[in-house]
């Protein structure tokens, strides 16, 4: 059916009220030879090509139709190329992941309204975790160019206000030298530190429509150079740092790249300081031995013996400085849990960036010294003015502390080895027997974990050696689930042109809510060696409905209703074979692990996506 | 005389390993291995429990009276006494995990 009959057709069998300039009963008459020699969506692919952006993530929507047609037959689907999502939360989080490896955006496509709706939670993930996504909404602002109703659903007035709490810019440009201006102005705010997610509208008329306008021009990308801490703050900072008796650093969102990692073993070390790192980024190379115990909470350490604290880009450094009543008893009462006279200083770009809605910027910190600016960007000025205030005397007194440092760490590192032996044999297989049987396959490759940890209490982070900004991506941000497989899909997607084995150890829950991200990794062949710790239960949900149980005096035992998955049991390997993977298990002997994870390796060394299902513990 | 001494003595036997069983089944529902671990290895919210050095008067008492921690007090109307006893005799019967050193993939 041609456009006219299409028309004639919708309009007739749904007696839709044509416009009124038409009169009833005629049919409102498509101009003729419209097609355009070369449509605005060309020139905006070709801003888009200026920020050097290589992915473009999306799952299809006819909104930004436009661009998608440029960016094929235009552009040649390169730079960026684009990659099918079946999900625009995974679109988002796909480009989260590739953020945490590469240090630079991915492009996400989504519709203003649904596929915006779809994304919003990735994008919020993305924005607590200071993490840059460029995303282009397409949106049909002009009620003359609606044609349906499906383009009424999918337009809206100002689109970006939906995801606007939890964006750093956004803009909706009205012409195509404007969307030109804004495209670029929204890539360099995205990666000024604090880096975070970025959207421009693309309105449907102006991507459809004949270019128009004279003198069309790309502004210059001019990248800012991060904000750094000012400098009588820094050597006020280091001043008490070399003074203090036990300093202790927290890194959270700290290092940007491996230059940052570099910097803070220089600090650590001149300091002979212990680092306790979140594990938000790949900070500090775990097998140093000024690294801090690993086998508490990571993102809660045990700072209590600190005189002065250093805090980079810590996250909730308030929650981790107190006690508060635990959940298992009524009332809220807190308290420091710093030394009396501890000396906090904070050393964040976050201040620079906050919104008021969402409440992710945690409690207040009466900190000593609160220095606003890039901690990385910050780092060299403070090695510089610690190395000038190091006195012999200083010196002496630091080398004893680092000693202390080592000691404790040698210690705890033995600890975790004899925690991991026990269960070591057991089905369901320990977290530590599976994170040592795939340490042992792939200490020497070149690799990387492209998922968060915690969910095995963090045995990689305690049992492997990370020594590299790559090989470690840290967490979601926002705690939003269904994160993790998108993410660590698009992570592999940065490692694939590096030759990196990208490892995905994956949580079962999460991957139920959107394993369609298995499917773009078969599509575009990502390799990456998906290991599921398939616990069959939302066990961190599980333990608070028991405990509640508890304090109420009523019933631990039903916290499985509504968390456990179970009955019948999901079969992964066989939902990823649906996909187009390579996929073995359940597999429930830990004898087994070893030779399926070679297999698996093999295949992915190939360039394909693997699954191994798993029969975990729950912890 | 002499079957029915050994008689009861296999059952007094028997008697104890479906305790530590019913102790593990409890380990599982009453969620102590949400911060203890799945085998009382310990985890990040708590400490091992395994080769624990308290005796069952020690153990119950922290169980009803835990110090001020993320350890929620479990009342005799939600763990009875008998349970207590299960649990604990699940928590001792775990056995001791091989030395570090005869674990290949755990040494240095
Ligand atoms: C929400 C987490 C949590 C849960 C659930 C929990 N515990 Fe604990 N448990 C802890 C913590 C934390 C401690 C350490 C308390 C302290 O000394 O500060 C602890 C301590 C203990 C101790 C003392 C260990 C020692 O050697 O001092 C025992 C015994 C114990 N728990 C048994 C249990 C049992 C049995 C259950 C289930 C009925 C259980 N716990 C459930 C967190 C938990």
């Amino acid at each position: 059916m041609n456009r006219r009959g299409f028309l004639k057709g919708a309009g007739a069998a749904a007696g839709i009220a044509m416009a009124p300039q038409v009169a009833v009963g005629q049919t409102p008459v498509p101009v003729e030879g419209t097609t355009p020699v070369k449509p605005g969506s060309d020139f905006m692919v070709e801003v888009i090509r200026s920020l050097g952006i290589e992915y473009c993530a999306a799952n299809p929507g006819s909104s930004f139709r436009g661009i998608h047609e440029s960016l094929l037959n235009y552009a040649g689907n390169k730079m960026p190329e684009l990659l099918t999502c079946l999900h625009e939360e995974s679109s988002v989080a796909m480009a989260h992941g590739y953020s945490k490896i590469e240090g630079k955006p991915m492009m996400v496509m989504v519709h203003g309204t649904v596929g915006l709706q779809h994304a919003s939670m990735a994008i919020y993930n993305a924005w607590c975790d200071r993490v840059p996504v460029y995303i282009i909404a397409g949106n049909i602002l002009d009620v003359n160019y609606r044609r349906g109703n499906a383009e009424w659903v999918h337009s809206v007035q100002d689109c970006a206000a939906m995801v606007r709490d939890y964006t750093k810019w956004d803009d909706n440009p009205v012409s195509l030298s404007h969307f030109a201006e804004s495209a670029v102005r929204a890539y360099k705010i995205s990666m000024t530190p604090p880096y975070e997610p970025v959207l421009i509208v693309a309105d449907g008329k102006l991507q459809e429509e004949p270019i128009e306008e004279k003198n069309l021009r790309i502004p210059k990308l001019v990248m800012t150079a991060p904000p750094q801490g000012d400098t009588a703050a820094v050597k006020e900072a280091a001043r008490m740092l070399v003074a203090a008796e036990n300093p202790v650093i927290v890194a959270g969102r700290m290092a940007r790249s491996q230059h940052g990692m570099e910097l803070l073993v220089e600090l650590a070390e001149f300091l002979q300081a212990r680092v306790q790192d979140q594990r938000l980024r790949m900070n500090f190379p775990t097998a140093h031995p000024l690294y801090g115990n690993p086998g508490t909470l990571p993102l809660n350490p045990n700072v209590t013996d600190a005189d002065v604290l250093l805090a980079l880009e810590a996250q909730d450094l308030w929650n981790f400085t107190h006690r508060m009543t635990p959940l298992n008893r009524f009332g809220m009462e807190s308290q420091s849990t710093l030394k009396p006279g501890a000396k906090v200083i904070t050393v964040s770009a976050v201040d620079l960036s906050h919104k008021s809605n969402y409440q992710d910027f945690g409690r207040y910190i009466e900190a000593d010294l609160a220095i606003t600016g890039d901690a990385e960007a910050t780092l060299p000025a403070l090695i510089e003015e610690v190395k000038r205030a190091l006195t012999a005397d200083r010196r002496r007194a630091i080398q004893d502390r680092g000693r202390k440092v080592v000691e404790a760490n040698n210690e705890s590192r033995k600890r975790h080895r004899e925690q991991a032996a026990v269960g070591w044999n057991s089905s369901p297989i320990s977290t530590a027997r599976l994170s040592a049987e795939i340490w042992a396959q792939v200490k020497n490759e070149d690799w990387s974990l492209v998922s968060w940890d915690r969910m095995l209490s963090s045995w990689p982070t305690r049992l492997w050696d990370f020594s590299k900004h790559y090989q470690f991506i840290g967490t979601h941000g926002g705690s939003g689930i269904g994160y993790g497989l998108p993410a660590a899909v698009g992570a592999s997607i940065a490692n694939k042109k590096h030759g990196r084995l990208s490892i995905n150890i994956q949580t079962d829950g999460d991957l139920c809510y959107a394993p369609g991200a298995l499917w773009t990794a078969a599509h575009h062949q990502i390799p990456m060696l998906n290991i599921m710790h398939n616990n069959r239960a939302y066990h961190e949900e599980r333990m608070y409905i028991a405990l509640l149980g508890a304090k109420y005096d009523r019933s631990p035992e039903t916290s499985d209703i509504g968390t456990a998955l179970k009955g019948p049991n999901i079969d992964y390997a066989s939902i990823a074979k649906g996909f187009g993977l390579y996929a073995e298990g359940p597999i429930e002997n830990p004898n087994d692990l070893a030779p399926a994870i070679r297999r698996g390796i093999e295949r992915v060394k190939k360039g394909e996506p693997v699954l191994i299902d798993v029969i975990t513990q729950p912890r | 005389m002499r079957r029915i001494i050994l008689f009861t003595l296999a059952s007094a036997l028997w008697a104890q390993s479906p305790n530590a069983k019913n102790g593990q089944r409890l380990f599982e529902i009453k969620a102590c291995y949400q911060c203890h671990g799945w085998q009382g290895q310990g985890g990040l919210a708590g400490p091992r429990l395994a080769q624990t050095k308290l005796n069952l008067q020690g153990f119950v008492a922290i169980l009803r009276n835990p110090p001020p921690s993320q350890m929620p007090p479990y009342r005799a109307t939600v763990l009875t006494d008998a349970e207590a006893a299960d649990l604990f005799a699940f928590i001792q019967s775990i056995p001791a995990p091989p030395p570090v050193d005869t674990i290949p993939l755990l040494k240095n």
